[in-house]
């Protein structure tokens, strides 16, 4: 179990890279609280991808780029879908999950073409690096407990 | 119907059967496990509204034990079930099941299932109607007397001989941006769509007031309909119960649960008995006539509950029936980069129907536009990190839909509800097998429905389709069918049942086939002909 203030940094890192803004007291808690009872296995290979999403936002949207393609039950993917939902509901954040994007037609269809460049090489840098480590997270054994 | 009159079941059918007996000066007795809707929270907030007030916003959209939220690897919905509506499927413990080929849903609240439907209220034409007792034109008084007494909104369009239909209608309420592009596409190109897709849109049918009705608000568009309309400008069947309570010759016995029935003299039933939630203590009401309408697989199992006592040894109840229903997102292309709408209603503006060679095999859907719901299970769903598909979907929210395909389903012998020995009680066992083809048909289906959402401008991804579970759309049906032939366990045209002299069956059991359209709405007419014809 991680402790709260680990929990506290990993929340606010991942709102960063989900929408660019700050968790917040009250998401941080509910994150916290969510997390104490849940009792979904986390693997070593989770627990590689989660140390190494921490470490920035930008690291987080690269190593959560891997986990849609190799990992996609596991461990980080459930942690920031957990925070995107608490993000939409809380009064501090849910305008910079929910609010439409205005621009029109031209604009909104050059942004979809920009993140679906930017997705597309964050993933390849991401598998280049995470690849051969998540290999080697499945493949040696488990430390026993 | 002689007295003392006691109807089972809280939900649409009981409600409206007991509604119209009172109407005709009967006293009516309502037994109900009646687990009841919480008091709307702030009423007059939008959603937004109720993001930025409410104290506990985790709890109202994701449930104090966050039970409503999606986590990866859930099973492909893209709603989750609202905190607010937990109350519909709670269950009482003391109804089990056993399934094969289905995936039953109980209800024991007030109100019943259609405290959580989305409102479609459509008529069943005459090919619908082929294997009922009755046709369109003798069934419309019973669509428009329910029309008028809960406030259906809705015109006639293209859809006409589809949804035949009434005088009870609202004027329809207006439509949201994107259901307006829609509907406008499709009447650039109505003939192309008819006669080369066989697709007709229209404007969807719904209990939703765009009049103020008796102490019922219009709708004020504040986009909360997925988590209970806090105006009751949505049709609920509590809002009917509400106002039954007041009625002097109305009793109404909420936190018991009925089990069986017995016989007295001559065959007669005597008396229903019922378990006390609370206690677990055992009560029984007289009765002179007896309505169930606990929902098809409730009523299955009183009445197997009572043939067992009564030593009739093991019957089974034949020819269950439920809708296949098919969630296919779409993308408007042309609403890409729009705002979207949290202000409007939320549930499906706009329906459509597909034409098959035999009329009864007609698919209808529901086109959903999407505007309130929450992110998270959708962005999910996306297969690129959640950043950039929380982005993606910012941009595209306002083009995305989702299109809920119904397919019609016919009685067969082997989709039966029997009883098992289950320690010192029963439980109920639901067999059902698709019919033969049924994959064959259901991807034919969404090929032509796919290709005609292209005419209209609109990209459906093929892996984001999702073909919901038998018995997850709770239409049941079929066990204790209309006929004209008498035979054991079936009604007559009056929906009562053969084998009793005083009992009668008000839910979806008697229906003696299942178009594709939600059915609540005729499942509401059909109960006030019944009251209307015999109480």
């Amino acid at each position: 179990m991680a402790d709260a203030a680990l929990l506290g940094r990993e929340a606010e890192t991942f709102a960063r890279a989900l929408a660019g803004c700050a968790a917040g007291e009250r998401v941080r808690a509910a994150y916290a609280r969510f997390l104490a009872h849940d009792d979904a296995p986390v693997t070593r290979a989770d627990r590689l991808l989660l140390a190494a999403a921490r470490v920035h936002p930008l690291c987080a949207r690269a190593t959560d780029a891997y986990a849609a393609r190799f990992r996609k039950g596991g461990a980080l993917r459930r942690r920031m879908v957990l925070l995107l939902a608490l993000l939409e509901c809380a009064p501090e954040t849910y305008a910079a999950v929910d609010a439409p994007r205005r621009g029109g037609a031209a604009l909104g269809l050059a942004r979809l073409v920009w993140e679906g460049t930017a997705e597309a090489l964050l993933a390849v840098a991401a598998t280049l690096v995470l690849g051969p480590l998540h290999v080697c997270a499945l493949i040696l054994p488990e430390p026993r407990a | 119907m002689n007295d003392p009159l006691v109807v089972v079941g809280s939900g649409a059918s009981g409600l409206h059967f007991a509604v119209t007996a009172l109407e005709k000066g009967r006293r009516v007795t309502l037994l109900d496990v009646g687990h009841a809707r919480e008091q709307p929270v702030l009423p007059d907030a939008d959603l937004a509204g109720v993001k930025a007030r409410h104290a506990d916003p985790f709890a109202y959209f994701l449930g104090a034990d966050f039970g409503s939220l999606i986590l990866p690897g859930h099973d492909g919905e893209y709603y989750g079930f609202p905190p607010g509506k937990e109350y519909v499927f709670r269950q009482t413990g003391g109804v089990t099941a056993r399934a094969r080929g289905f995936a039953p849903l109980f209800s024991f609240a007030t109100g019943g299932l259609a405290e959580a439907w989305t409102g479609g209220s459509y008529t069943f034409n005459d090919a619908d109607l082929r294997e009922f007792p009755f046709d369109f034109a003798e069934f419309a008084p019973w669509y428009e007397r329910v029309a008028r007494r809960i406030g259906v909104s809705g015109t006639a369009d293209d859809l006409a001989p589809f949804l035949p239909p009434h005088d009870g209608l609202q004027p329809p309420l207006d439509l949201d941006g994107h259901s307006a592009a829609l509907l406008d596409a499709y009447a650039a190109r109505r003939e192309r769509m008819n006669t080369r897709h066989g697709l007709y849109l229209g404007r969807a049918r719904s209990a939703v007031l765009s009049r103020p009705l008796a102490d019922r608000p219009a709708c004020d568009r504040l986009g909360r309909c997925l988590w209970g309309c806090p105006t009751d400008a949505f049709y609920t069947p509590s809002v009917t119960l509400r106002a039954l309570r007041a009625h002097p010759a109305f009793t109404y016995v909420p936190g018991v649960r009925v089990e069986h029935f017995t016989c007295g003299d001559g065959g007669r039933i005597a008396r229903v008995h019922a378990t006390d939630i609370a206690t677990g203590a055992a009560r029984s009401f007289e009765t002179g006539t007896l309505v169930l309408a606990a929902g098809t697989l409730c009523t299955a199992k009183i009445v197997l509950d009572s043939l067992r006592r009564a030593g009739a040894g093991d019957v089974a109840l034949a020819g269950l029936s439920d809708n296949r229903q098919v969630m296919m997102p779409f993308v408007t292309l042309s609403r890409i980069g729009h705002a979207h709408e949290p202000r409007s209603f939320q549930y499906h503006q706009l329906a459509l129907a597909l034409t098959a060679e035999d009329p009864f095999e007609n698919v209808h859907g529901l086109v959903t536009t999407l505007k309130t719901a929450l992110v998270h299970p959708v962005v999910q769903s996306i297969p690129t990190s959640l950043g950039t598909a929380l982005r993606a979907f910012r941009d595209v929210r306002a083009a995305l839909a989702l299109l809920n395909v119904n397919f019609p389903d016919r009685r067969r012998p082997g989709n039966r509800v029997t009883l098992e020995a289950d320690g010192d009680r029963t439980r109920l066992v639901v067999e059902y097998a698709p019919p033969p083809g049924e994959a064959e048909r259901i991807q034919a289906t969404l090929a032509r429905l796919r290709g005609a959402l292209r005419a209209l401008g609109c990209i459906a991804p093929r892996g984001m389709v999702h073909v919901r579970p038998m018995g997850a759309s709770v239409h049941y049906t079929g066990t204790l069918p209309m006929q004209a032939t008498p035979a054991p366990f079936t009604t007559d045209a009056t929906c009562r049942v053969r084998d009793f002299e005083n009992l009668w069956v008000a839910d979806g059991s008697t229906f003696p086939a299942l178009p594709a359209k939600n059915l609540t709405f005729t499942l509401m007419a059909n109960a006030t002909r019944i009251a209307e014809l015999c109480a």
